[in-house]
C-alpha cells in the first residue's frame, strides 16, 4: 500500500503501486482537477507539482510518489491562487481541459524564483497543448504575472 | 423579426425565463456551453432586455432530459436561435412584470422604471422587486414575437466586459467533464485505434478472449474497443488488445513523403477575397 501526501493529506491508497498517479488522483481520491489527456506524457494536461516541480502524472506509476510533496490544482496555495486569477482575468480558458496543467506549470516558475522573461514563460508552457487555440490569451496571462507584458 | 425555429417549438415565456427564489433569473437553453462561453453571451442577452444584473442571471447547464431541444450546438446559430428566442422571452417576460407592478403598485405603467430587477414608480417612489412580483410562479404567457425590443444605444450591460460565465471553476478544475463523471457500476472504456484511416482488422490472436482479466472486448467490424472497473487496467487491456491485433494495410502515408504526397493530390483552386463580405439581405 502506497501513502500518498496530496494537498497537504496523507492517504493510503488502495490502488495498486504500477497505477499511474493520475488515475489515482482523479479516480481513487476524486480529484478530477487535474486532466487525464493523452497518456504518453505528450499533452501536459496531467501536470502536478511534486516538490514543487511541475510533473506528468499520466505516467509514472504512484509507488514513485511515497513520501512526495504532491499538490494538484486544487490546492490554495497562494502562487497557484495568484496564477489561476490572472488566467480569469486574461479569459485564458476556452475549452479549458488544458489549463490546470498549464496553472500547474506557472505555478512552478514562479515558485522557482528565477528571472521570468518570455523565454522562460515558452520553455515552461512547451509540454503543454492546447487544441482550442487559446495560446495567445494564454501568453497574456503568464506575462501579467511577470511584469513583462509592457502595458500592465 | 420571423419566429426562430427555436421559439415555433417553445413559445412560452417559461420555456426560456425563469425567475427564481434566491434573486436570481434562470435561462433555459437548448444549446451546450463548450467553451464557445454561449451561456455568457445568453446571461447578457436576458440581462439587458430584463434590466437585471449579469451576476443573477444562471444559465441552467443542458441536460437532454429536462432542456429545450434545438437540436445541434454547430454551424455558429445559437446566438441567431437560441439568442434571438432569450431576448424575446426576456423582453415578453419584463413586460409581464411591469404590467404587475403597475397592477400591484397601483401607477401607471409609463411611471416606472427598473434598476437590477427592481421596480420604482416615479410617480410615488414606490417599489417592488421581479421577485416578490412573481412569488415563483410561473408567466404562462406567450412570447410576443412583435414586442419592443431595448434598442442598442440603451445598453448598459452588453458590450461592458463580464465574467465569463465559469470561468473561474474552469481555471481551477473544478468545472466537470463528462470524463470526470463518477457513476456507480461505472466501467472505464479505451479505444483500439488501426495505425491508420484504411486499416481493417485483418486477424485477432483468438487467445486474447482468455486474457481480459475480468475486462471486456467490444469487436464490431474493426472497430475494437475495451472496458473495465479500473481505469489503468482498461488502458493495459487496451494495449494487449493492440499487440493481438493485425492491421491490414499495415501502412498508411509514408510520414517522409507527406507533403509530397499532399501536393500531388488532385486539388482546386479558388479565388481569395480579401476586405469581408459585404452585408447581404437575406432571401428566406
Amino acid at each position: 500500500m502506497t501513502s500518498l501526501r496530496v494537498n497537504g493529506v496523507s492517504h493510503e491508497i488502495r490502488s495498486d503501486a504500477s497505477t499511474p498517479l493520475v488515475c489515482v488522483l482523479r479516480n481513487e481520491l476524486r480529484l478530477t482537477g487535474t486532466k487525464l489527456g493523452c497518456e504518453l506524457e505528450q499533452c501536459g494536461a496531467c501536470a502536478v507539482l511534486v516538490d514543487g516541480v511541475s510533473t506528468l502524472s499520466c505516467v509514472a506509476p504512484v509507488g514513485q510518489f511515497e513520501g512526495r510533496d504532491i499538490h494538484t490544482i486544487e490546492h490554495t496555495d497562494p502562487t497557484l491562487l495568484r496564477v489561476c486569477a490572472a488566467f480569469v482575468a486574461a479569459g485564458a480558458a476556452q475549452c479549458g481541459y488544458c489549463i490546470p496543467g498549464m496553472v500547474i506549470a506557472l505555478t512552478a516558475l514562479l515558485r522557482a524564483g528565477a528571472v521570468i522573461d518570455e523565454q522562460a514563460i515558452r520553455a515552461a508552457l512547451q509540454p503543454h497543448l492546447c487544441r482550442c487555440g487559446t495560446h495567445m490569451r494564454i501568453l497574456r496571462a503568464a506575462r501579467s504575472l511577470t511584469g513583462a507584458d509592457g502595458a500592465q | 423579426m420571423s419566429l426562430s425555429e427555436s421559439l415555433e417549438t417553445y413559445r412560452c415565456v417559461d420555456d426560456w425565463i425563469v425567475v427564481a427564489p434566491n434573486r436570481c433569473i434562470t435561462v433555459r437553453t437548448g444549446k451546450v456551453d463548450i467553451g464557445q462561453r454561449i451561456s455568457t453571451a445568453l446571461a447578457l442577452i436576458a440581462a439587458e432586455e430584463l434590466d437585471v444584473d449579469f451576476s443573477r442571471i444562471d444559465v441552467e447547464t443542458v441536460d437532454t432530459a429536462t432542456s429545450l431541444d434545438e437540436e445541434y450546438t454547430s454551424a455558429s446559430n445559437s446566438i441567431e436561435r437560441s439568442g434571438n428566442a432569450v431576448r424575446l422571452a426576456a423582453a415578453t417576460a419584463r413586460g409581464r412584470l411591469l404590467e404587475l407592478a403597475s397592477g400591484t403598485l397601483g401607477v401607471e405603467r409609463s411611471s416606472l422604471q427598473v434598476d437590477d430587477g427592481l421596480v420604482t414608480s416615479l410617480a410615488t417612489n414606490r417599489s417592488i422587486t421581479y421577485w416578490e412580483l412573481m412569488e415563483g410562479l410561473p408567466f404562462a404567457v406567450a412570447i410576443d414575437p412583435a414586442v419592443p425590443l431595448k434598442p442598442p444605444h440603451q445598453y448598459r450591460q452588453i458590450g461592458r466586459q463580464v465574467l465569463a460565465k465559469d470561468l473561474i471553476e474552469l481555471v481551477r478544475g473544478g468545472a466537470p467533464f463528462v470524463h470526470d463523471m463518477h457513476m456507480p457500476e461505472m466501467l472505464h472504456a479505451r479505444l483500439v485505434r488501426p495505425p491508420h484511416y484504411h486499416a481493417r482488422v485483418a486477424t485477432i490472436d483468438e487467445t486474447i478472449y482468455s486474457r481480459l482479466d475480468g475486462g471486456y472486448l467490444l469487436r464490431d467490424g474493426s472497430f475494437v474497443a475495451v472496458a473495465a472497473e479500473d481505469e489503468f487496467r482498461a488502458i493495459r487491456l487496451a494495449q494487449r488488445v493492440a499487440s493481438a491485433i493485425r492491421w491490414w494495410p499495415e501502412r498508411g502515408l509514408d510520414a517522409r513523403d507527406v507533403f509530397q504526397r499532399l501536393t500531388a493530390e488532385p486539388s482546386v483552386s479558388l479565388p481569395e477575397r480579401r476586405g469581408g463580405f459585404r452585408r447581404t439581405r437575406s432571401t428566406v
